[in-house]
């Protein structure tokens, strides 16, 4: 692989980073075969001792996501960044993904769960329609709605909770060496 | 190796190096390769990393051969964390040594 080869498949690569990211970290690259050249390696060497270009841009990929999902934790930043995590072989792919398909699994139950019982009323009265029967169960969906309220309300806390045991997770992941090294 | 052991390790190791003197990319690269079996590739993502968290700093410098060299100089923090990283090494490794010789 030569140089325009390499650069041009790492560049490919590396798309979800800002321009000025991605260029100052394409001009690391270009310095170092300009390095490699000057102390007499081939191209095809330097390339073979970087690695490839798709191992090198997963390593980026990683870390920007991981940053994102530091700075700015949303379910969406975190799922990318434990991906990112699981495609470089860093995490343990059960540990990660079971807690984070029950986790999902959990919320997904209590928002269904939440929905039905906020409409149960309504539900209520379409099937018996506005008549003496409906309002005799009045009572019974005044509670089911209060208790879809109250689930609504886990639900949203939930979601809060889930995020950060998530980031709990993703943080122990990165910081495992130091605590090896302890 | 374990990948992520050896990330760790390989972020002491280029704090380390850049603690003794200001380093550019492809001398770190250099310097470690001859030791560590490593995808070169990795080290400029970690430098990019260390600079972001404040570890490091750069600075462009021309050269006689080759073209401008990006060198990397360690901040008063990085120097705490190189002290501390290297600390919890050594202690691992007494560890392992205390464990592996039964002492």
């Amino acid at each position: 692989m030569t140089k325009a080869e390499y650069l041009a498949e790492l560049e490919k690569r590396l798309g979800d980073l800002s321009a000025d990211e991605r260029a100052e970290l394409l001009a690391d690259y270009e310095a170092h075969f300009e390095h490699g050249r000057a102390s007499g390696r081939s191209d095809e060497e330097i390339a073979e001792r970087l690695g490839p270009p798709q191992l090198v841009a997963r390593e980026i990929q990683y870390q920007l996501s991981v940053d994102e999902a530091r700075a700015n934790p949303t379910v969406r930043r975190i799922a990318r960044a434990v991906f990112a995590g699981v495609g470089l072989g860093l995490m343990n792919v059960l540990m990660l993904l079971i807690p984070f398909a029950i986790g999902m699994l959990l919320l997904a139950g209590l928002f269904v769960l939440a929905a039905y019982l906020t409409v149960s009323p309504v539900l209520m009265l379409v099937q018996d329609g506005w008549s003496v029967e409906f309002l005799l169960k009045l009572p019974l969906a005044a509670g089911l709605l209060g208790l879809g309220l109250i689930f609504w309300v886990a639900a949203v806390k939930g979601i809060t909770l889930f995020v950060k045991w998530m980031l709990a997770i993703l943080q122990s992941n990165v910081e495992k060496v130091k605590e090896k090294l302890k | 190796m374990n990948v992520q052991f050896k990330k760790g390790v390989l972020e002491l190791c280029v704090l380390s190096l850049i603690a003794r003197r200001d380093r550019y990319g492809y001398e770190l690269v250099e310097e470690i390769s001859k030791s560590i079996e490593i995808a070169e590739g990795t080290i400029y993502p970690l430098l990019r990393r260390l600079t972001k968290e404040g570890f490091c700093t750069t600075y462009l410098a021309e050269s006689m051969e080759g073209p401008p060299r990006k060198y990397y100089r360690l901040t008063p923090e990085g120097h705490e964390v190189q002290q501390r990283l290297l600390r919890e090494w050594e202690q691992f490794v007494q560890g392992v040594q205390n464990v592996v010789k039964g002492e």
